[in-house]
């Protein structure tokens, strides 16, 4: 970048064309007294001979990037030919870099996911999955692995019995139809119980998360953003926040924004909007926090 | 100003020839290479400054001169330039192209026309 700045700048170089030009406008001017005239007609002489001086440095100037232009030009040119003269080593050079960039975009995601961007939940070493099966498929054990819906009351169950988990959330995913002022939105849409946003424990990037007061019958309906759609459908409007849209028909009020690094429930998903209600809501999957 | 403004590449490259000539005679500064080229040629090339300099330059970015300030006759320090050892190799590449050139031509020239 930097012979940019130099081109830019006004340079040594600029300096010193300056000073050789004005030279050669001072010697024809000497020469003309020495030949005997007039010095002011002879200043007018040599002036109207010289033509302006910035002309005559514009075109030294476009000398130069011409120069250059050819230069480059002259480069491409001699590699272009020396790499179809030789297509062994043309072979072996595209596939070496082909191998360092993909090697080092490998290394840097790896290392990006795994130093930077790991899973955000707190207490992330401590989740757990776990799916309900039906025990009596037992005759054939594929039945057995696949796992089965629970419902909001299955996991107050599992809630009120033991001491086996610190918390337990559900979910169910869904497409959403969003539409506001401006138009329509199909988004990946995921119901989450009004608990689940305490349980991931992380920090919304902007507005408030989905707490267990919105998960009551009687409060109005909310819902949260992902950040990749605030910033890619919503173009990263704050002022978006707090306002109402119909979420299928239903009006829902967009509280908050949730951080990029929040992937919980997937990468696709767009919006989070709390389950209503405590019980008997078939189709949720579990997610678990288990006890230490 | 009979070759005030070289229109075509043939010219360009002609000029280009004069000033590696001219420098291959001592170093010198552009109003030298002016005056000299007027003088060699009788005052039939009056080289205009906006096509000297840019040719300097030009030859000079090649790596067929060099440049460097020194003091001039008068005292006062000017930009002399001196033809680079590349700059001699192209400057007899491009003579004896020249001679081909004008060999060829004076062939048609001396062929006898058809009296009218």
């Amino acid at each position: 970048m930097s012979w940019i700045r130099r081109a830019f700048r006004k340079s040594q170089a600029e300096k010193a064309l300056d000073k050789e030009l004005q030279f050669h406008l001072d010697r024809q001017l000497a020469d003309y007294v020495a030949a005997g005239m007039q010095p002011d007609e002879a200043r007018h002489r040599a002036r109207l001979e010289f033509g302006t001086l910035d002309t005559v440095k514009e075109e030294v100037r476009d000398t130069r990037w011409q120069t250059r232009l050819e230069n480059v030009v002259r480069d491409f040119r001699y590699a272009a030919r020396s790499l179809r003269k030789d297509r062994r080593f043309a072979i072996v050079a595209v596939f070496a870099l082909a191998l360092g960039i993909g090697a080092s975009t490998v290394a840097f995601s790896a290392f990006y996911n795994l130093l930077f961007n790991g899973f955000a939940a707190r207490d992330s070493n401590r989740l757990v999955v776990f799916s309900l099966q039906n025990a009596e498929a037992g005759e054939s054990p594929e039945l057995n692995l696949t796992p089965l819906g629970g419902s909001l009351s299955n996991l107050d169950a599992i809630r009120s019995q033991g001491q086996v988990f610190d918390g337990i959330v559900g979910y169910h995913r869904g497409i959403t139809l969003l539409r506001d002022g401006n138009g329509i939105h199909q988004v990946y849409a995921t119901g989450v119980t009004s608990n689940a946003f305490d349980f991931y424990g992380v920090p919304p990037l902007l507005g408030r998360r989905i707490t267990p007061a919105d998960g009551m019958a009687k409060s109005s309906p909310v819902f949260v953003m992902s950040y990749k759609t605030w910033k890619g459908e919503f173009h990263s409007d704050p002022a978006i926040l707090g306002k109402s849209f119909l979420a299928d028909d239903i009006p829902r009020t967009l509280v908050g924004i949730m951080p990029p690094r929040f992937q919980a429930y997937g990468a696709l998903v767009q919006i989070w909007t709390p389950i209503i209600g405590s019980s008997d809501t078939g189709g949720v999957e579990p997610r678990c926090l288990s006890t230490r | 100003m009979v070759m005030a403004e070289p229109k075509t590449e043939l010219l360009r490259g002609t000029l280009d020839m004069l000033i590696l000539k001219v420098v291959a005679l001592g170093p010198s500064h552009g109003y030298a290479i002016a005056q000299r080229l007027r003088q060699i040629s009788k005052d039939f090339f009056q080289i205009h400054q906006g096509s000297l300099y840019p040719a300097l330059h030009r030859l000079k970015d090649r790596g067929w001169l060099q440049a460097e300030w020194k003091e001039s006759e008068t005292g006062r320090e000017a930009k002399f330039y001196s033809l680079t050892k590349k700059g001699r190799r192209q400057m007899d590449a491009e003579v004896a192209e020249w001679q081909r050139l004008r060999d060829a031509v004076a062939l048609f020239l001396r062929a006898p026309g058809k009296e009218p």
